[in-house]
């Protein structure tokens, strides 16, 4: 083969690999432009269940700082709970949807990592300690057993639903500890064996090979559990919101549930769920960018999508 | 003898027919009428038919009658000329010999006339009495038919008001309509949340389902005139707010024992909610905020007032308070006072938590995780009340003890009641099924009210609400409900319901300021047409003056039948009729009485 | 300081599924001093990975001893670092890393460390991959690295278990010479288990040679070095190359053949 050959060949690679590139830009709008036009045509045949794409979005610009809707009809001013009966105006950002909205993203957040953060000490701790399997696992199993979407009514129940921080912020860090419990250990068991011993037999010690070889090595898996987690997380905080509690999105869309048939009622539910959905995405795309970071060295995970 | 015989078939026929054609034949536009109607003249033309088979089998039968006389009277000449003949031949005259041969020729002549006259008259009679056989057989009336069809209702039973369709499914009432309720199979359609109602009749799954009426009225403007209600149940006076037993809160009859007029009591009551949360299902936003009547007590309710809302009778007069005989009251200037409805709203006092019914009892359950609560529906309140959970206030205390105010006016202004939601299409296809639900409606009310009837009902009411939403209930929980907290409307106080001269809770006067505040609150548009919208939606208005028309015709034609002699056919269609009439199916009693009567 | 690993009465019993004991290692004893090769031979089975994971500490035995020095190994350390026939590199780490982890848990000074790294990079030829991925390098790079990680570590006695079992022939033939001079450099202890004759030739002063577990053998490689194809090919190393598979019972035509 020539210089010139190899060049060519060169070229050619690069032009498949910006044709691919092309390709799945095109099938993605290919995609959006579908979604969006089964949602138009939806929304012509069902126009009090599918608003048109624009509709949504216009109720949502409409509503998200100020929202006449919410403070008129149902919230009064919810999302500023403080405010009630303080002798304060109320601004008016309280009946906006953006407070409820910030609210369940932060309590999704939250539990999220709190969740992780307990999960990942439980599920990794217990390679260091032991003790720590023999004592979480069987009570992890035992919770693990019972579907998370059919505790969260309990939840509502334990905890009420003023105080959406242990209500909200419990049930997902309550979901996301299992979660990521199971998640880490797994992880740490799939981690070869000889890996292990040849730490040790370079003089590893508990610390560094949970420092060098764990924690490192259970990343891939850790990082999958996770954005599992936080997109059961997405559901399970909208979930317990709309089963009761007070603020946030889900309090919306359960108001709006019963909104049925009013002029905005297709909107605003559409609005919101497209919302979470969106933020869901979003997010899991920011994840996604850290955990390619993360798992830079391992060729399989960029495979995977991670 | 014969022709005599021939004469009283004939006027037999006649009076028959006479009185077949003697009935009122009042009209009406209805296509089951209008059947009715045909068939009526179909019968009536068979029996004209066999009228005038009769007469002419009649004027053969006179014919020959009057050819047999003549014959006759020719016979008796010639035996007259015979006689005088054989005289003169006794005499031996020749003459007369020759004249007696021919009077005996044209005796026998006319004897054979004679006999071929009477031959005539015997055949006209048999054709006369073949006529009248005719004639009979088309007199016999038949039973109009029941067409075997199926009806699609769904149940939510969550609340006495609302579970009630179990009932007729239960005691096979359905059946004696030939009506079939769909789907049934594996189960009948029970819907477990009341949001879930409106769409599923809208997606045409559904033809029929009760619901709380003023639910729909923020669907005006949508598609709340395609399920318009075609009958209204009851009136839901239960609205209370209810206090944890662990609360130190006092009700408005503690405070009254403390020597507390009503008016102060109520306010005392009130002033503990302000700043507190109230527990409310969600669905008390989309509809008239029946706490607002307890909020107004508060001294602050009147001067927070931002907008009154229009509180109008069905003339488009406003409404005013009236003291317990139904006159106005007046105030110190003895001018009369007008109803308030306003803008102002009772969540500017407290804080609404809004959870499920459901939710509402499981968290009452749990001592003092809630302090007040406002649940919607009856059996959460009847349960509630059983745990210990006593009403700060309700609209039952205000009723009786402070019944000319203005806060009672309010709640009078605002109260709902539910109703079998129908898609409009559906009841213009099928007006027959329409008023034979309806009737079934009323046949349920009046067995509710039966001693002797009403425990089985409330026990078919229990069983399924306590299955369905478990809850406890007994059948005597049903009954209270019923008694004190859920007034229903039999036959009888429907009309009171419509007509609006008589003093009554009125739909079309509540629910119109009940619109007015949904319009003020921005769920409707300002500009909605109220009382052309609520003309159109209350089409349960049209449906029972259709009814009501139906029960006087057939008290009529009962009156009727009464003072006739009727065949056996017409008394069992008159005795099937008084069947229907009794169980308020005044359509089928009225196309029964027709067909017995009028053909 | 280099230390005389001893082997005492050493035995390793294993229960088998089925209850059946097995005698991965029978009384086995020897002694090596230190800065020997020792190559470990045997057929497959026969006890060598298992005398070699008792030494290194990762199996307790169960009778016996293994003694460095005076003192008796028990669990695994860095004075036995070992090299394994599967890739043990760990592939989050850079190679540079992956050299450094031993010297990290024994945490070594941070300049003393990249300086010690930075030689074992050079001795095995991966100055210019210090930073890239193991999935990045070929399969002889990577022996080399754990090769680096485990002479890096600075222990006295290398552990070596069919390292470069799964490498091609010119692969193994490069890493060969790698090793003898790390070895000739360090003249460290090295335990190097085999089952290729050829191999134990090469590299080896002494042959052990293992069959059922027990020592059957302890045969001194006397070849000169470095030990190319005509030493290989001496009366000397063909008569070695005879006692071994007397021992392991294969005949020399079946030899020739495989």
């Amino acid at each position: 083969m020539t210089t010139t050959d190899v060049l060519d060949v060169r070229a050619k690679a690069r032009r498949d690999k910006r044709k691919r590139q092309s390709l799945f830009i095109l099938y993605l709008t290919l995609g959006i432009a579908i979604f969006l036009g089964v949602w138009q045509v939806l929304s012509v045949w069902f126009p009090l269940y599918f608003p048109s794409p624009l509709g949504a979005v216009r109720h949502f610009t409409d509503n998200l700082m100020t929202s006449e809707w919410t403070r008129r009809w149902f919230a009064h001013a919810n999302a500023c709970p403080a405010l009630i009966g303080s002798g304060a105006d109320i601004p008016p950002y309280c009946s906006g949807y953006v407070l409820h909205l910030l609210v369940t993203t932060r309590n999704i957040l939250i539990g999220a990592a709190l969740g992780t953060i307990l999960g990942l000490a439980a599920g990794l701790g217990s390679l260091v300690f032991p003790k720590i399997a023999e004592v979480f696992t069987p009570v992890a199993s035992f919770f693990g057993t019972a579907p998370i979407f059919i505790a969260a009514p309990f939840f509502v129940i334990w905890f009420g639903v003023d105080v959406a921080l242990l209500t909200t912020v419990g049930l997902i860090t309550f979901y996301t500890t299992l979660l990521m419990y199971f998640f880490s250990r797994r992880a740490a068991e799939n981690i070869p064996v000889g890996i292990i011993e040849s730490a040790l037999t370079l003089g590893g010690t508990p610390r560094s090979i949970f420092r060098w070889v764990y924690m490192p090595g259970t990343v891939p898996e850790i990082a999958g559990g996770f954005r599992i987690a936080l997109a059961g997380a997405w559901g399970l905080g909208v979930l317990v919101e709309v089963l009761g509690i007070q603020r946030g999105g889900g309090f919306l869309i359960a108001m709006w549930r019963f909104g049925v048939g009013l002029v905005e009622w297709p909107a605003a539910v559409v609005a919101l769920i497209t919302f979470f959905g969106v933020l869901a995405v979003i997010v899991d795309g920011i994840l996604v960018v850290g955990i390619r970071f993360l798992t830079r060295w391992a060729e399989s995970g960029r495979r995977l999508g991670l | 003898m014969k022709r005599l015989r021939g004469a009283i078939v004939l006027m037999a026929a006649l009076a028959l027919l006479a009185t077949a054609c003697g009935g009122d034949t009042t009209t009406t536009d209805t296509a089951a009428e209008a059947e009715a109607r045909a068939e009526a003249q179909r019968q009536s033309a068979a029996a004209a038919e066999a009228e005038a088979m009769a007469a002419e089998a009649q004027a053969e039968a006179d014919a020959a009658a009057a050819d047999a006389a003549a014959a006759m009277a020719d016979l008796e000449e010639a035996q007259a000329a015979l006689e005088a003949t054989m005289a003169a031949a006794e005499a031996g005259d020749a003459e007369a010999q020759a004249a007696l041969e021919a009077a005996e020729a044209k005796a026998a002549e006319a004897s054979d006339m004679a006999a071929e006259a009477e031959a005539m008259a015997e055949a006209a009679a048999a054709d006369a009495e073949q006529a009248q056989m005719e004639l009979e057989m088309a007199s016999m009336v038949e039973a109009p038919e029941i067409r075997a069809a199926e009806v699609a209702m769904g149940i939510y039973p969550c609340c006495a008001d609302l579970a009630y369709w179990q009932i007729p499914i239960e005691l096979g009432w359905w059946d004696e309509l030939n009506i079939t309720i769909t789907p049934n199979s594996p189960t009948y359609h029970y819907f477990t949340a009341s949001q879930e109602i409106v769409p599923w009749l809208q997606r045409g799954d559904g033809d029929v389902a009760q619901a709380w009426v003023p639910g729909s009225f923020g669907t005006l403007e949508t598609f709340g005139q395609t399920l318009p209600p075609i009958h209204f149940a009851d009136i839901y006076v239960g609205y209370a707010i209810l206090v944890d037993p662990t609360s130190d809160a006092k009700t408005a009859l503690e405070f009254m024992e403390e020597g507390m007029s009503f008016s102060e009591a109520a306010t005392a009551a009130v002033q503990q909610l302000v700043g507190k949360e109230v527990h409310i299902p969600p669905h008390s936003t989309t509809q008239a905020q029946y706490s607002d009547a307890f909020f107004a007590y508060l001294p602050q309710w009147w001067e927070d007032v931002q907008e009154d809302i229009p509180a109008l009778d069905g003339e488009g007069n406003p409404l005013v308070l009236l003291g317990r005989d139904g006159t106005p009251v007046l105030d110190d200037d003895g001018n009369t006072q007008p109803i308030r409805i306003t803008t102002n709203d009772w969540r500017n006092y407290s804080t609404p938590v809004y959870v499920d019914d459901p939710t509402i009892v499981q968290l009452s359950a749990v001592a003092g995780r809630i302090e007040f609560a406002m649940p919607y529906g009856a059996p959460t309140l009847v349960q509630m009340m059983r745990n210990g959970w006593d009403p700060l206030i309700n609209f039952a205390m205000m009723y009786e003890y402070d019944a000319a105010s203005q806060q009672t006016a309010i709640a009078s202004a605002t109260v709902g009641g539910t109703g079998l939601l129908a898609r409009r299409e559906w009841v213009e296809e099928n007006k027959d099924l329409t008023y034979r639900i309806i009737s079934v409606a009323n046949r349920i009310f009046a067995q509710l009210e039966d001693p002797d009837t009403q425990y089985e009902l409330w026990e078919i009411e229990a069983n399924l609400i306590n299955e369905k939403r478990q809850l406890e209930m007994e059948p005597e929980d049903i009954g209270i409900i019923w008694d004190t907290i859920d007034p229903s409307f039999n036959w009888e106080d429907q009309e009171a319901l419509w007509d609006l001269s008589m003093p009554s809770y009125h739909p079309e006067t509540v629910f119109r300021t009940q619109i007015e505040k949904l319009k003020a609150g921005g769920v409707l548009s300002a500009n909605y047409d109220t009382q052309a919208g609520l003309e159109e939606f209350l089409l349960a208005q049209e449906l029972y003056y259709d009814l009501k028309g139906m029960q006087e015709r057939s008290d009529d034609l009962f009156a009727r039948a009464s003072g006739m002699d009727l065949s056996e056919s017409q008394q069992s269609l008159v005795d099937q009729a008084q069947v229907f009439y009794d169980r308020y199916n005044f359509y089928d009693s009225l196309r029964f009485l027709e067909a017995a009567l009028i053909g | 300081m280099s230390k005389i690993v001893s082997f005492e009465d050493l035995w390793c019993v294993f229960e088998h599924r089925s209850g059946q004991l097995v005698n991965a290692l029978q009384n086995v004893n020897f002694q090596v001093k230190s800065g020997e090769f020792v190559c470990v031979v045997g057929r497959s089975g026969h006890g060598k990975t298992t005398l070699l994971r008792v030494l290194a500490g990762l199996q307790p035995p169960t009778a016996g001893r293994v003694r460095l020095g005076d003192e008796v190994a028990t669990g695994p350390g860095a004075d036995r670092a070992m090299v394994f026939q599967q890739d043990t590199v760990f592939p989050w780490l850079h190679v540079r890393e992956n050299i450094e982890f031993g010297l990290r848990a024994g945490k070594t000074p941070r300049e003393d460390r990249e300086r010690i790294t930075q030689h074992w990079l050079a001795a095995v030829g991966l100055e210019d991959f210090a930073d890239s991925w193991p999935r990045e390098l070929s399969g002889g790079m990577r022996k080399r690295v754990a090769l680096a990680s485990a002479m890096a570590v600075g222990s006295d006695v290398v552990l070596m278990d069919e390292p470069f079992g799964s490498l091609d022939y010119f692969t193994r033939r490069n890493l060969h010479d790698v090793l003898l001079d790390l070895w000739r450099e360090t003249q460290k202890t090295i335990f190097f288990v085999t089952h290729d004759i050829e191999e134990a030739l090469i590299l080896a002063d002494r042959v052990i040679l293992l069959a059922e577990g027990k020592l059957v053998d302890d045969i001194p490689v006397t070849l000169p070095r470095p030990r190319d194809e005509d030493v290989r090919a001496s009366e000397k190393a063909v008569n070695i190359t005879k006692v071994i598979l007397a021992h392991l019972g294969i005949t020399e035509e079946e030899a020739t053949r495989a």
